[in-house]
């Protein structure tokens, strides 16, 4: 067992981190608006010129193709550096695409993929809908084929940057399985297609994050389809486990570095119910000393995770061990902001708004992309082998 | 980067599961036997003779030459046995001497002919010297030739025939010996300060966080096993999500706990600039593990988890000892914060 890395690693540590540091935006990523997808965009571009867009893809493709522990160096010196978000860049850049590389077809990883990767296009995802949120499956959306073409009729919701996407990895449903996850198809949805309507959803952070969008007989070329028409759950599935792998370390090291942040605030700030600083009540401290601990745990976690991943080439259900860990313990430190600005927490617009904000925001991290409930069905069925609830 | 144990790590782990499962298994509590805690001088020896209080010290100062991560898989299984905690009082107690030079100590220690247990500080104690002042918990010192008494500014042996005869006390944890005791101006048989006390100190937190992580972990399999056996309602009960669930946070404690402390061993083995943090961190979160999953493996268990003739209760108790060692919650998110 080592914490160092190999002289070739570190030499590539140096290379991203000033890299980085001469290329990172000076102006502030806008947090909503077309502004936002244009500063995006410009970013990812500015990646792809200088050859460090895709990390994790293949080479043919484009990408980097870097080594499961470079893609880790990588993703820890972009949030050291502070580097933007990536935003509406994410479904493209770590769903749609990865999907395409092991699924799409050459016509569709030719069109697609460079575009992706130069920052020409954004991605939405169309899953969840009204009636199906942790039960994916029972996805109602129907696409019936007439000649070349899916004719697409029904309901998405919760499309985070439908309002700014050009493409949509879509899940509709084909036929009537005889269980739900057959009969599913995945499909490439051209945002512009006559039939779309988007309806933009404010968020309780008070942005415009995700959208309803409705399809009113929207036509879709057959060829479309990525894998085969009802197999499209399984290719749903494959883009998930992608996600699993080193997704998590720029969030961890963000992390790191708000809890900093707030011990920072917390000796500056006068505590709500006294003389002194916030930081000295005990209750606050106590939290505070606990965060650290758990934020030094959590990256363990992931050098741990990453070691297996390294030894069995894919990573395994214990991603979803850190999913866990990872978003209550967002929520923590930041309701523990709240906490510690105490009367302050109450003026939204601020000096302090960034953690009001971001406050708001963590509640989503516990219901996203698999809720922490589902997170903790499968650490008992699949890592403990408990029966099945489903 | 690489934090899985290799092959000749994993070798460690079975052979010493083995011995505990042969010699000092958890079902040895289950009697009404006062002096539980006792063992064998044959167990002892073997211990000594597989080397297991040499494990983790360095060839120059008469060890195996393993490093603290081999002593934290060691002792990882030893938590999930609830092993003596006079195992890690020797492996500590023969650093100390061995850093301190007297080379006599520690032929005692690692040939199994003497073994220590721990003296442990209650509220402040004087810190400098060559004597040791205050109130102390001795821990596992029946039988034992030396204690060790650990800060982070010295560290020493006393030797236990220096002290007057002193009464146990009745354990909350009967895998453990106890005395309440004051000492005043008690001689050290040796000492270290500095630098090499608190590397020693930092060694304790993270060899009990090991204790603590194999404690959690073996509260974790017992729920798991026990939610797939046990039926109501015609299904075993970890088909309901409520026990699912609470199964399914045990795992992810186990998770922090021995990921943090096989992080917090090889940092320390490397130097790290991260290692003093890891080390105290290890102690609070493996803490936190081994007594929510001792609570939650109570109460999966049901009736049968409150009785007196299972196991569960035994890994509550030892819980509030390990929390108690070296440094105390309240110290320990201090020197966190630090």
């Amino acid at each position: 067992m080592d914490l160092s890395y190999s002289k070739e690693d570190e030499l590539f540590r140096e290379e991203a981190r000033s890299w980085l540091h001469a290329n990172i935006p000076s102006e502030e990523r806008p947090e909503d608006g077309i502004e936002m997808r244009h500063f995006d965009l410009a970013w990812q571009s500015t990646q792809y010129k200088g050859g460090w867009a895709g990390i994790a893809w293949p080479e043919e493709y484009g990408g980097r193709g870097l080594s499961l522990m470079q893609q880790m160096i990588w993703q820890e010196e972009y949030a050291l550096a502070g580097a933007p978000r990536i935003g509406s860049g994410f479904v493209g850049i770590n769903h749609a695409g990865p999907t395409l590389i092991l699924e799409g077809r050459d016509e569709h990883n030719a069109y697609h993929l460079p575009k992706i990767l130069s920052g020409e296009v954004v991605w939405c995802q169309g899953f969840s809908e009204p009636n199906s949120g942790s039960d994916l499956a029972s996805i109602k959306c129907s696409a019936v084929v007439e000649g070349d073409e899916l004719v697409v009729n029904g309901q998405k919701t919760w499309t985070s940057y439908a309002q700014f996407a050009d493409w949509q990895e879509l899940l509709v449903r084909t036929s009537k399985g005889e269980k739900k996850h057959q009969g599913i198809s995945w499909v490439i949805c051209d945002m512009k297609s006559p039939g779309i309507e988007i309806r933009p959803i404010k968020t309780m952070n008070g942005a415009w994050h995700f959208c309803e969008v409705f399809y009113d007989d929207v036509r879709i070329p057959l060829k479309n389809v990525v894998g085969e028409v009802d197999d499209g759950w399984r290719v749903a599935m494959s883009t998930l486990s992608f996600e699993r792998g080193t997704a998590f370390i720029g969030d961890q090291v963000e992390l790191a570095q708000n809890l900093e942040q707030l011990v920072k605030l917390a000796h500056n700030i006068p505590r709500c119910d006294g003389p002194g600083k916030a930081i000295d009540d005990e209750a606050i401290s106590q939290r505070l000393a606990k965060a650290r601990s758990e934020v030094l745990a959590l990256k363990s976690m992931t050098y741990v995770t990453l070691s297996h991943t390294q030894r069995n080439g894919k990573p395994g259900a214990e991603g979803s061990m850190i999913r866990l860990y990872l978003s209550r313990l967002q929520q923590d430190v930041f309701g523990m902001a709240m906490d510690i600005l105490g009367p302050e927490a109450l003026h939204s617009s601020g000096e302090h708004r960034r953690w009001i904000e971001r406050y708001l925001w963590f509640y989503s991290v516990t219901i996203s992309g698999g809720s922490s409930e589902i997170q903790q069905d499968i650490i008992g069925e699949r890592l403990l082998g408990l029966p099945r609830s489903r | 980067m690489d934090l899985i144990p290799n092959s000749e790590q994993q070798q460690i782990i079975v052979s010493s599961a083995r011995f505990l499962a042969d010699h000092l298994p958890v079902a040895r509590l289950r009697t009404e036997d006062e002096e539980a805690f006792r063992v064998d001088d044959q167990t002892w020896q073997g211990m000594a003779d597989l080397g297991w209080f040499a494990l983790g010290l360095e060839e120059h100062l008469s060890g195996i030459g393993y490093t603290l991560s081999e002593e934290v898989l060691l002792l990882r299984e030893l938590g999930r046995q609830i092993g003596p905690l006079s195992i890690m009082a020797t492996m500590l107690a023969a650093r100390v001497a061995a850093l301190a030079g007297r080379d006599e100590i520690v032929q005692e220690l690692l040939s199994g002919a003497a073994r220590a247990g721990i003296a442990n500080s209650v509220g402040a104690c004087e810190n400098s010297g060559s004597t040791l002042t205050g109130d102390f918990q001795l821990i596992d010192s029946e039988g034992a030739r030396y204690l060790i008494c650990l800060s982070q500014t010295r560290a020493m042996l006393i030797d236990a025939r220096a002290l007057p005869e002193i009464e146990l006390s009745d354990c909350l944890d009967t895998s453990a010996s106890l005395r309440r005791v004051n000492l005043e101006k008690v001689e050290a048989a040796c000492r270290i300060e500095g630098e090499e006390a608190l590397s020693v100190f930092r060694r304790g937190l993270i060899l009990t966080a090991a204790m603590q992580t194999g404690q959690a972990m073996a509260c974790r399999d017992m729920a798991v096993e026990y939610s797939k056996t046990r039926v109501q309602f015609d299904r075993p009960i970890g088909f309901f999500q409520a026990v699912k669930h609470r199964c399914s946070n045990m795992a992810v404690r186990c998770e922090a706990a021995d990921s943090l402390t096989i992080y917090a061993s090889v940092a320390d083995v490397g130097l790290r600039s991260d290692a003093p943090l890891a080390a105290i961190s290890a102690k609070l979160i493996a803490g936190d593990a081994a007594k929510n999953n001792a609570a939650d493996n109570v109460q999966i268990h049901g009736a049968i988890g409150f009785t007196a003739e299972y196991d569960a209760h035994f890994f509550v108790k030892r819980s509030h000892v390990m929390d108690l060692l070296f440094s105390p919650p309240a110290v320990t998110r201090q020197l966190i914060l630090r």
